[in-house]
């Protein structure tokens, strides 16, 4: 912590001269905050207006409204939609982290050459794009009537995300000394017993990254829900809104209103970035540096 | 360290706000099931009985409903099925599907699931007919009008769906854009005129046409007033309809669209733009004409710009004298699924349906084919308007469900997407290539 | 004793390997077994047309196209992400107020759906009334169409998608960046090295582990991008725009072609894997070093 601070003190004073660029720093930092946020301001400026506001997107509305959030707040979907996307990303969180870190811990310390050859194929299959496979996962889903079943889809996406959730466990139980678990195993503690009391406390800092990674992953996943929750009661909220910016024939689109359901669905997701910023940027920092 | 307590304490929140919500789906989703098996036994023997007779005992009863709908339109069914509810009991379940539904349908019809009520938008005959149930029996099919019925009888005489209301596909018109540009668009007749009157737009400083090629109805829904209509350019019915048309004359439809692009009559956009910006543009009266598509399109316009003037006329004829048509085509249309466990539910629903169908036909601009209630909807006034000009207007359903097969749509809108981007010769003989390599596989596939 | 805990400790990733074998590779056998016929993907009607499948994908152009927007998307986005993400790391690693506040803006549009970004931005670089072209207009420059002949489309898609995930890579450099010590670029500098000596020289040599950690997890998501482009460009105009994820669902779902489907889900499989190969065999590797 002390090294660090002078480091600072000691790094402003040799960039001395850097000082009065001050002011290009600002300049920098206000274009690329304006950049960020744009998409943000067109979402809102829209879904501020009347569907027969026809002026440029760019400028504020002619008149304000808020109906759209009205009518936004009232439509029953997107509170379901809220509601399965949670089971949703809990389901996938805790199948992914737990078995993950399970295999993880087996294949770290097993050594030899199974558990070479699964590491191997771990990362090949980490590579492979989900959607490669549609045809014969979705022909297998409905065989077995796995369709409209938010634990299916949980366990399917959590399939595909299994090996990379393997893959950065294990590095990370590799840097774990062996000495611990074998000083445990001396003790006579069993393998389970071992991972639960001497890795898991060692993997909290990561796991948090991890979860966190997954959880964004898996709120956003698009592709293979349409496919496997076709049902309105199941539907994602991230399905929701899309089908707000649906252009179905025989329908006005109302842009203002998904624009409005937009910004509703993403307040929570913004709001706990902001909440979680710490666990989210500092624990991402965390993880890379070790 | 203040700040970190209280991060932990809203990540603990919500991860009790998790738990809370898991275990209420857990319980809801086991409370439906043992209701759904203890309700079972007694409905299979109701099945097959009057649908009427028991209107008010479904207290307790649940449907599955699939809709396309969406906007005001889905509003509209909304209303009416909410009406249903109460009055009978039944609950119903909605799936909206909007823009996938034709997707989503066609992997339930995969997996043998299908919802107990759900929409066949023009395919109640050609795809679905195998999983609906024959509904000729019902108290409403004799009022249907025509129009409807030349749709969606079979040749057999039975009825698939209940046709709530149809769209009138013609060329949407702005009359604003008309007028100041000084054309009539009463006065167009023939593929000629229409150029004519384009060029007097163009000039005038507007978009004369606002087609998209990311639809497939740009290359689909004109040709009957090349290929098949009596005083057509050809007479290629016969060989459309068994299978052996080789799509030469194809080329002359490709021809005149080529016009579209070389004397600069459409957008620039119009290989990427969706229907709902064309919409936007006409109610800025930017464009001028759109050719075949539904009133629900002007209707649509008039929602965005209530001061907007717009028209339908037919879609033009092929050379002097030919014949002026539009297509009529299934708007809102409910089948029941044939394996249903709700049968007397379905149809008592349908039944309702077809007493309350007019706020789904006003809501949609279409046009209504069951006796009108209270008010005509925007698409039955501006059909009606056109009947006014042109009084022998042909009427015959959407000219793809009629002559192509099953699944032509998605391809002539891969062809749409290619014509946009070339209109070269070898561009040209590729897509009819295309064209006529995917109609042989689909026809051949629906004989088998 | 070490043999039998060996098994056990491998038996450890049982649960974890069923679920890829499930999802994953059950379903690649399906979509084998599935790819050897002509089937539109739900009729009970299959009809077996043997290596047919694997022949048209030679002389399908739009296969062709996809395959090149697909390494456009991993390559061309890995390659953007990365001087973007570095130019923004070495920015934010600077002393001055607010720099958390540019880092957090910047990192933020990562937590957002590709579909709902992609619906958003349509309305940014829409032809007629899109905010771009009223930000043009405003300088008296006529509309852009910004979509024109695919090449447009890709890039812009490549884009946002670049724009859109360039905060990881940020935060993995700055990781590094931080981990670099000051002592040395003091030194250098006291030696009257310049500063863009200190970066190509000091910094950048040291950063190599971030910026394959960069690359890697920017591969992986470029080759996968699919929901973007759908609300985007919905793989326009004429199919110029499609990744191979989302040629393969528009041919299973909306050209009924599910046994061709199949069959470019295999040729993408098979793609990916060649290019998987090599960077497998890097983070092979790398794992030994721990």
């Amino acid at each position: 912590m002390k090294t660090e601070k002078s480091g600072k003190v000691h790094m402003r004073q040799v960039h001395a001269p850097n000082k009065k660029v001050g002011r290009g720093v600002y300049v920098i930092s206000a274009f690329l905050i304006l950049l960020y946020l744009m998409p943000i301001y067109v979402m809102l400026n829209q879904s501020f207006r009347y569907l027969t506001d026809l002026t440029p997107r760019l400028y504020f509305p002619e008149k304000w409204t808020l109906d759209n959030y009205i009518q936004a707040f009232q439509d029953p979907n997107l509170l379901n939609g809220f509601k399965n996307s949670i089971i949703y990303v809990a389901e996938v969180c805790a199948l992914e982290v737990f078995l993950g870190g399970l295999a993880a811990y087996g294949l770290a310390r097993s050594g030899g050459k199974v558990s070479s050859i699964l590491r191997t194929f771990n990362i090949c299959v980490m590579m492979i794009p989900g959607l490669s496979l549609l045809v014969g996962t979705y022909s297998l889903m409905v065989k077995f009537h796995m369709i409209n079943k938010i634990w299916a889809l949980s366990l399917q996406s959590a399939a595909i995300g299994m090996a990379g959730t393997m893959f950065f466990y294990t590095s990370f139980i590799v840097s774990i000394p062996k000495d611990l678990d074998q000083a445990a195993a001396i003790d006579g503690a069993g393998i389970l017993r071992t991972f639960f009391q001497i890795i898991l406390p060692q993997l909290k800092p990561v796991t948090v990254t991890r979860l966190i990674m997954i959880a964004v992953g898996t709120w956003n996943n698009y592709a293979m829900p349409t496919y496997l929750l076709t049902n309105t009661d199941k539907a994602t909220v991230i399905l929701t809104v899309r089908k707000a910016f649906y252009t179905a024939y025989g329908a006005v689109q109302n842009v203002p209103l998904a624009c409005a359901e937009c910004a509703v669905a993403l307040a929570p997701v913004i709001l706990l970035y902001l909440l979680l910023q710490k666990y989210i940027i500092e624990g991402q920092l965390d993880s890379v540096s070790k | 360290m203040l700040k970190r307590k209280w991060a932990t304490t809203t990540m603990a929140l919500c991860l009790a706000a998790n738990t809370v919500l898991l275990a209420a789906c857990g319980g809801s989703a086991s409370d439906q099931q043992t209701g759904g098996a203890a309700a079972d036994t007694p409905r299979q023997e109701q099945t097959g009985g009057d649908g009427q007779a028991a209107a008010s005992d479904f207290s307790g009863r649940t449907i599955e409903i699939a809709t396309y709908l969406s906007g005001e339109t889905l509003d509209a069914y909304k209303k009416v099925i909410a009406d249903f509810e109460n009055e009978t009991g039944v609950k119903v379940t909605l799936d909206e599907y909007g823009e996938d539904y034709e997707s989503t349908m066609k992997t339930r019809m995969a997996s043998n699931d299908l919802p107990d009520i759900f929409e066949t938008h023009g395919w109640s005959l050609i795809r679905y007919k195998e999983y609906l149930t024959d509904l000729s029996g019902e108290p409403w099919a004799k009022d249907l009008n025509k129009a409807a019925l030349g749709v969606i009888q079979d040749t057999d005489g039975k009825l698939y769906t209940l046709m709530a209301a149809g769209s009138c596909l013609g060329t949407a018109v702005n009359m604003k854009v008309c007028e100041d540009a000084g054309v009539d668009p009463w006065a167009i007749e023939t593929w000629e005129d229409f150029n004519a009157a384009c060029d007097k737009i163009k000039a005038a400083g507007f978009t004369p046409i606002g087609n998209y090629f990311t639809s497939a109805g740009a290359l689909a829904n004109a040709n009957g007033s090349w290929l098949s209509y009596e005083g057509a350019q050809f007479d290629d019915n016969e060989a459309i309809l068994n299978g052996t048309w080789d799509w030469a004359d194809f080329k002359t439809i490709l021809d005149y669209l080529q016009t579209w692009f070389d004397n600069g009559y459409v957008y620039a956009d119009c290989g990427t733009v969706k229907q709902a910006d064309l919409i936007e543009r006409c109610a800025r009266n930017e464009c001028a004409f759109i050719v075949g598509i539904g009133t629900s399109f002007q209707t649509a316009v008039l929602a965005q710009n209530p001061d907007a003037k717009m028209a339908m006329i037919p879609i033009c004829a092929s050379k002097e004298g030919g014949t002026r048509f539009c297509g009529i085509g299934e708007g809102a249309a409910f089948g029941i699924w044939k394996d249903t466990k709700e049968m007397d539910v379905c149809k008592a629903f349908l039944n309702y349906v077809s007493q309350n169908a007019d706020g789904i036909s006003i809501a949609s601009g279409e046009i209504s084919t069951l006796p009108c209630q209270v008010t005509k909807s925007y698409g039955m006034q501006l059909m009606e308007e056109m009947e006014s000009h042109f009084p022998d207007v042909f009427y015959d359903n959407l000219w793809d469900r009629k002559y192509m097969p099953s699944g032509m749509w998605s391809v002539f809108q891969v062809a749409a997407g290619m014509f946009c981007e070339d209109q070269s010769e070898e561009s040209k003989a590729e897509i009819i290539a295309y064209l006529q390599e995917n109609y042989t596989d689909l026809y051949e596939a629906a004989q088998e | 004793m070490e043999k039998k805990r060996k098994w056990q400790l491998l038996s450890l990733c049982i649960p974890a390997f069923l679920l890829i074998v499930i999802f994953m590779i059950v379903p690649l056998g399906n979509a084998v077994k599935v790819s050897f016929f002509k089937w539109n993907g739900y009729s009970q009607k299959m009809k077996w047309i043997g290596l047919e499948n694997y022949q048209s994908i030679f002389t399908d152009k739009v296969f062709r196209r996809s395959t090149m927007n697909t390494f456009i998307y991993g390559f061309g986005s890995t390659l953007l992400q990365n001087i973007a993400g570095l130019s923004a790391a070495l920015f934010v690693n600077r002393q001055f107020k607010g720099r958390n506040f540019v880092r957090l803006i910047l990192y933020m549009p990562i937590m957002i759906s590709g579909v709902i970004m992609g619906a958003i931005q349509y309305y940014v670089f829409n032809y007629d009334n899109g905010v771009l072209n009223n930000i043009l207009n405003l300088f008296g420059i006529e509309n852009i169409y910004w979509m024109e002949s695919g090449i447009g489309s890709v890039l812009i898609i490549t884009l946002i998608n670049s724009w859109q995930t360039m905060g990881f890579c940020m935060l993995i450099y700055l990781a590094g960046l931080q981990n670099i010590p000051k002592m040395y670029e003091e030194a250098a500098l006291l030696d009257g090295t310049s500063r863009r000596q200190i970066f190509f020289k000091i910094d950048l040599p040291l950063l190599m582990p971030a910026i394959t950690t960069a690359v890697i997890t920017n591969l992986i998501g470029g080759f996968k991008l699919y929901d973007l482009i759908v609300t985007l460009t919905s793989g326009g105009p004429n199919r110029k725009s499609l990744s191979l994820s989302y040629y393969v669902s528009l041919l299973y779902f909306n050209d009924e072609k599910a046994g061709y489907s199949a069959a470019v889900g295999i040729a993408l499989f098979v793609i990916i894997f060649i290019v998987a190969v090599p960077i497998n065999q890097y983070l092979r590797s790398r794992e030994v070093e721990y």
